[in-house]
């Protein structure tokens, strides 16, 4: 790994991060970047693919909302092969679907150049659009606190719950090929980046960014005591979460307003099945069936299988589940579907000792066994 | 309950190779076993996806039973141990809602072992005589 700090004139952070994305775009090394660009209504980021350098005006790598998981939009790109190398600049959470997704072959990681940013807490999109309505900078405002260690939400909006309890705030390139750091960088002053040798080497060869091995303990700091705050308030969180859904009627109680719209499962970076079994022919049953089964029962709730959906879903991906919480963005009733996600994952991908995101080596745990294992955990001890 | 005596009623995914030939052999040998049994026959154990096992619990199952070849004898070189997987995924993620995970059995009978199935059913139902009636069949909010 290489290091570098770059010296910025006046307050010039998205300026000198559009000059060096401007100049990765003309080189041979990406064809194309995929960047976050403010929306033509100025309230919103969403990541644009953009091939005319030009069009990098008014981009903001570190821009605090999250419209859509950037692993979805990858997954398009490159489940085959595009052609050329596309340059990506995404989230810690993003790169680490991207890490999930790869695995399922829905990513062609050797067509991507992942460039990931420190994440410093993003808003629920129609909160976001709100601050920037009502005269506020969130993402200057953010920045500037980061180099403390510490960003606060603004006042008129929290953070998105799943950015709460998030224990990777940043990112080393074990999976990306580059990242920038803002934690702990006074980005007033200073861009800090890290790339792999490969990369750097690419890159100064071209003259698009030279590395200086400058370092940045201070960033290493803080993000270790972040990822252990984190982690006290996720078991906190999460602790307090399993206490409420410990049963039938604690599920029934969560899910309660759930109207089976399947958005959580659509933005969900994870849930990439092109034809997911639920809106498959399996379920599409014919009259005489759903009367059947409120015949047997006396009454069935309708839309039918609405926890065997949660159920199921939590059975098909959440060994995969990064807690992005696009789930929690998704949900029009506000069902707290990240904390059912990374609490019952956090016990499987234990069981399963996986952590997904981590590294492109380790086989996702449906794909892959051992002779002997799990063996309690399957119910056979003594069998 | 008006009825004398609580018969669970067990849903059983069968491997095609082994426990389905092996509740075959056990009927042939006239083995004495439950018959709150429903059998569902499957190429393989790896061929459950838990959505089966899910449906038939939700239902009101009172229990699962998901039979497979002995590891190393799978027809299919490794279905078996990919099915011990699944199945113990899925009892953990009952198990953190407080899901009554011993619900779901999975059990290695092969084709020979009638004796054993007969046994298996015998053994099933009499702990789903303990634990009773799964409360999930009076759920209609589902």
């Amino acid at each position: 790994m290489k290091t570098t700090v770059i010296d910025l004139s006046a307050d010039s952070f998205n300026g000198e991060i559009e000059a060096f994305l401007t100049r990765l775009l003309e080189s041979d090394l990406v064809g194309s970047l995929l960047v976050p660009k403010r929306t033509t209504g100025g309230d919103n980021y969403v990541h644009a693919l953009i091939k005319n350098p030009a069009l990098l005006a008014d981009t903001d790598i570190g821009a605090p909302v999250m419209p859509v998981q950037a692993a979805r939009i990858i997954s398009n790109l490159t489940f085959r092969a595009p052609g050329e190398k596309i340059g990506v600049v995404v989230k810690p959470c993003e790169a680490r679907a991207l890490v999930e997704l790869t695995k399922f072959k829905q990513i062609d990681r050797d067509s991507v150049l992942i460039i990931a940013v420190d994440c410093l807490g993003t808003y629920e999109p129609k909160n976001f659009s709100a601050l920037v309505k009502s005269g506020k900078t969130p993402a200057l405002d953010l920045r500037k606190q980061a180099v403390a260690g510490a960003c606060s939400a603004d006042e008129a909006a929290p953070f998105r719950s799943a950015c709460e309890i998030c224990e990777y705030p940043a990112l080393d390139t074990s999976i990306v090929d580059m990242v920038v750091g803002i934690w702990g960088v006074d980005t007033e002053k200073q861009i800090y980046v890290e790339a792999t040798d490969d990369l750097a080497q690419a890159l100064g060869e071209k003259s698009i960014l030279e590395f200086n091995d400058q370092e940045n303990s201070k960033r290493q700091e803080i993000i270790t005591s972040l990822k252990a705050e984190r982690t006290k308030v996720c078991t906190q969180v999460l602790g307090d979460f399993q206490q409420q859904v410990n049963s039938i009627k604690g599920i029934q109680e969560l899910l309660s307003t759930c109207m089976r719209c399947h958005n959580c499962m659509i933005n969900c970076p994870i849930c990439y099945c092109r034809e997911c079994v639920f809106r498959s022919p399996t379920f599409e049953h014919t009259p005489d069936q759903y009367l059947g089964w409120a015949e047997d029962k006396g009454a069935i709730r309708m839309p039918a299988n609405t926890v065997m959906f949660h159920l199921t879903r939590l059975n098909h991906m959440v060994i995969s589940c990064i807690g992005c919480g696009m789930c929690d963005t998704a949900c029009p009733n506000d069902i707290p579907v990240m904390s059912l996600f990374r609490t019952v994952g956090g016990k499987a991908q234990k069981m399963m000792e996986y952590e997904p995101g981590r590294s492109y080596d380790e086989p996702a745990p449906a794909t892959t066994f051992q002779d002997t294992e799990l063996v309690t955990e399957a119910g056979m001890t003594g069998h | 309950m008006a009825d004398s005596k609580f018969e669970p009623r067990i849903v059983g995914f069968l491997c095609h190779w082994c426990t389905y030939t092996g509740a075959d052999l056990a009927g042939t040998t006239r083995q004495q076993y439950p018959a709150g049994i429903r059998i569902i026959h499957l190429m393989c154990s790896g061929a459950i996806d838990v959505v089966y096992v899910l449906k038939s619990l939700l239902d009101g199952a009172d229990g699962v039973l998901i039979g497979g070849c002995h590891p190393g004898d799978c027809h299919y070189q490794t279905g078996n141990l990919k099915a011990r997987r699944r199945i113990a995924l899925l009892r953990s993620v009952m198990e953190t809602l407080g899901l009554d995970s011993e619900r779901v059995w999975l059990r290695w009978i092969s084709a020979s072992e009638g004796r054993l199935f007969a046994e298996t059913i015998r053994e099933y139902d009499g702990a789903l005589q303990d634990q009773g009636q799964n409360p999930l069949a009076n759920e209609w909010d589902l």
